[in-house]
């Protein structure tokens, strides 16, 4: 594909995508294009459908019409092949509770075909950075939320994926570990990586991200950069995102 | 007690309600009763089979009804001396929703304890106690006993559990009281006190004293009397006492609880609760994925380590070895003292109970089976997430299936050990695991459909079959499907068992089949992870 100077290449795509839940419609007609090297925040309302989202653009769910493509890859016919190039972190992560940390991130590690020098210096380090070292030898049923976070999140990092999917990644984190996870991200989008994440923490996302979009009732309804969002919500670049999602989302 | 009731009323509907709702209820609820036809008719056709031999030979050893009264009147007592023994003051719950929404309502503690233990003894028999539902014709077929004892029976069950409950409440209340005026220790010795008397007394006399029997009996000797021949001398009056003796401890514990603080009732917090029973693994103990290069092996290690951290292989290790042992052991001494050599009772009733035995072992392995497969639905989306096949997700699940199923064909061969037949232990091992393998995509399906359904929790499988089926409707709906499906099929096992016994080279066609079912059964699971979707 031939990019014009300055555009990026689309590294997820989501087009017209509708899921249903018996009579419960979550999407309808779902268009997202994310490219390469952006920090994509997915905002929304309660039921409005980010983490239905997340889930079909890591196969978890199938969309019942519409299609995704990870790095150009059709995810429906190539799903091994397109999900090797992605990182994800669940919305409330269910960990294998025997493991233990270590046996875990070296399995994902061996999963992920990482080779086994650098597997051992890459688990070394995310343990070191997000504080997790003395746990682990402790098995994953006996971590609090926060660190079970925590192991997710090193999971998707693990393999340095080309896309990053995250659905409410800090939730149960700590200060120091929402400031080490923010710092990952940006190294790995300033080495080309590209981050998808799902919050309600709207300053988070005001301040990280750089774009965002707000999906409502299964559609999305508003994108753009965050001062282009706030000139076109509310004619301004004072307000807060806040103030931008509320105006958006109140005004349908 | 009308606040009590609708206390027990609100968390029967916050337990039960929502699945009810869908509908489903109803028919499983038919589902199960019809599903225990083909057991109780096996039974009962094969004209009590085995019964009387059992009664000749309990009753060459001084094992009578009155026997079985005192040692089920000693047990129910021990329910409410066990929260005093140990010392045990709170009522622990699982529900979040019952302990930060309930107890903030304007309800008396006493209203909520009574509630509670309603609420417990009406929940029992609608989860665990399925299984001894569907069993409970079994004794009225056995001994050709009048039809018209099966729904007294269930009644008479149903006061049990009630009673059981009610007394074991009452233990905790009155060891809570004594908590508060500072006299546990004291009590504690008294419970202690009671349980050495009553054993000592026990062994010294040969019976079980009176003291020890004395509040589970009215229950206890209606239960048994409704499962023998002749009534007890004076049966009304039991039936009577046993009524009035659940109305009193009700009223007592109503009394009781008027004295307790809010504190009694503790939610138990998942995490912390297994975070004290559990630490961290030794060095030499953790697998070292980073080492292996083969896919196979690295999913099939993932497995194993799983079922070894379950206890899973230290059943096979020490737990099939010791029941052979026990069972040659029983043979060795019947030998001795004649038992068996005169007569074939106990032989023919073993023979009988074998197939049975394995239903019962594989109903209780069932959950951990289904239980297991929930653990790796919820873990779901590691696989997928990082491109694993489909095709190896439902290999290695059929094998956490059958590593765990096949304890049951290898308990029940064990048990057989006692006959000293080879048939019959081969027949045993070999019918049990056909009846696994016709289990195993059963198993499979409710593991896969409601491990990406049930909400995240971190505990293990092992609880699903105490607090988190009570806790959760869509385990209780998973534990009725099992049991429906497990007893639907059980009749099945059994004419096979006596078929392959009359017609050895059947053996060889069932094991074929066995065979067979496996390819079957691994195909099943691979289509149904074609499927999954992680709601």
């Amino acid at each position: 594909m031939k990019l014009g100077r300055g555009m990026r290449l689309p590294v997820i795509e989501a087009y017209g995508l509708v899921k249903s839940y018996g009579s419960t419609v979550a999407l309808r007609g779902l268009n997202l294009v994310i490219n390469e090297g952006e920090i994509y925040g997915l905002l929304g309302p309660n039921g409005a459908g980010k983490t239905t989202t997340l889930k079909i653009l890591v196969s978890l769910l199938k969309p019942d019409r519409g299609h995704v493509r990870i790095m150009g890859i059709d995810l429906h016919r190539y799903r091994v092949e397109a999900l090797r190039n992605v990182g994800y972190v669940p919305e409330d992560p269910y960990i294998f509770p025997n493991l233990v940390v270590r046996e875990f991130l070296e399995f994902i590690g061996r999963l992920r075909g990482i080779p086994r020098d650098i597997l051992k210096e890459r688990i070394e380090r995310y343990l070191s950075i997000f504080d997790l070292q003395e746990k682990e030898r402790d098995l994953i049923k006996t971590l609090s939320r926060g660190m079970l976070q925590k192991l997710a999140v090193i999971s998707a990092f693990l393999p340095r994926p080309r896309v990053l999917i995250m659905d409410e990644p800090m939730s149960n984190m700590d200060p120091e570990a929402q400031h080490v996870f923010k710092e990952e991200v940006r190294k790995l989008v300033r080495n080309g990586s590209t981050a998808l994440i799902s919050s309600h923490m709207l300053d988070m996302v005001e301040r990280f991200c750089t774009r965002v979009g707000i999906i409502n009732k299964g559609v999305l309804i508003a994108e753009g950069e965050v001062d282009e969002l706030k000139r076109r919500a509310l004619g301004g670049e004072d307000a807060t995102l806040e103030e931008v999602f509320l105006a958006v989302v109140r005004g349908g | 007690m009308r606040r009590d009731i609708l206390v027990a009323g609100i968390l029967f509907k916050n337990y039960v309600g929502s699945f009810r709702e869908q509908r489903k209820l109803l028919a499983f609820q038919i589902f199960v009763v019809v599903s225990q036809i083909p057991v109780v008719l096996s039974v009962f056709l094969s004209g009590g089979h085995g019964g009387a031999g059992i009664l000749d030979v309990l009753e060459r050893f001084g094992v009578d009804k009155y026997l079985i009264a005192a040692l089920l009147s000693f047990f129910l007592s021990l329910l409410f001396w066990i929260p005093i023994i140990r010392g045990q003051s709170r009522i622990r719950i699982m529900s979040a929703a019952e302990y930060s929404f309930l107890l903030s309502q304007p309800i008396e503690v006493d209203e909520y304890v009574v509630g509670r233990a309603i609420f417990g003894g009406v929940l029992a028999p609608l989860v665990g106690a399925v299984i001894l539902f569907i069993y409970l014709p079994l004794p009225v077929a056995l001994l050709n006993l009048p039809l018209w004892r099966i729904p007294l029976l269930y009644a008479a069950f149903i006061l049990l559990l009630l009673y059981a409950m009610l007394l074991y409440y009452t233990g905790i209340v009155i060891t809570h009281l004594a908590e508060l005026v500072g006299r546990k220790r004291i009590l504690r010795i008294v419970g202690a006190l009671w349980l050495m008397l009553s054993v000592e007394v026990g062994v010294l006399t040969s019976s079980v004293p009176v003291f020890a029997q004395l509040l589970g009996a009215p229950v206890a000797y209606l239960i048994v009397g409704l499962m023998s021949r002749s009534f007890f001398p004076f049966f009304g009056l039991i039936a009577l006492s046993s009524v009035f003796s659940v109305s009193l401890v009700l009223f007592i514990l109503r009394r009781l609880s008027r004295g307790v603080s809010p504190e009694i009732v503790t939610l138990i917090g998942a995490g912390p609760h297994l975070r004290d029973k559990t630490g961290k693994v030794e060095e030499a103990g953790i697998v070292r994925f980073a080492e292996m290069v083969d896919m196979n092996r690295i999913l099939t290690s993932k497995i194993f380590i799983d079922l070894k951290r379950y206890k899973i292989f230290a059943i096979y290790k020490y737990g099939v070895p010791l029941v052979a042992t026990v069972s040659l052991l029983v043979r060795f001494l019947g030998d001795l003292v004649g038992l068996f050599g005169g007569s074939g009772d106990l032989y023919e009733f073993w023979e009988f109970m074998g197939p049975i035995f394995g239903i019962v072992i594989f109903i209780t392995i069932a959950a951990l089976m289904v239980g297991s497969v929930i653990d790796e639905m919820k873990c779901f989306w590691i696989y997928r997430s990082n491109g694993v096949n489909d095709n190896d997700i439902a290999r290695i699940i059929f094998v956490k299936l059958l590593l765990v199923g096949m304890i049951a064909p290898l308990m029940t061969a064990a048990m057989m050990v006692l006959t000293l037949d080879p048939l019959v232990i081969a027949a045993a091992f070999v019918v049990v695991t056909f009846y696994v393998l016709l289990m195993i995509p059963v198993m499979g399906w409710t593991g896969v459909r409601w491990g990406t359904r049930v909400k995240v929790s971190p505990l293990s499988p092992v609880l699903y079959y105490t607090e988190e089926v009570q806790r959760d409707p869509a385990l209780q709906f998973i534990m009725m499907l099992v049991m429906a499906v497990a007893g639907a099929f059980a009749g099945l096992q059994m004419l096979l068992f006596f078929l392959v016994i009359s017609i050895p080279y059947l053996i060889f066609v069932v094991a074929g089949i066995s065979v067979l079912l496996v390819v079957i059964g691994e195909r099943i699971l691979r289509a149904l992870m074609r499927r999954v979707e992680m709601r």
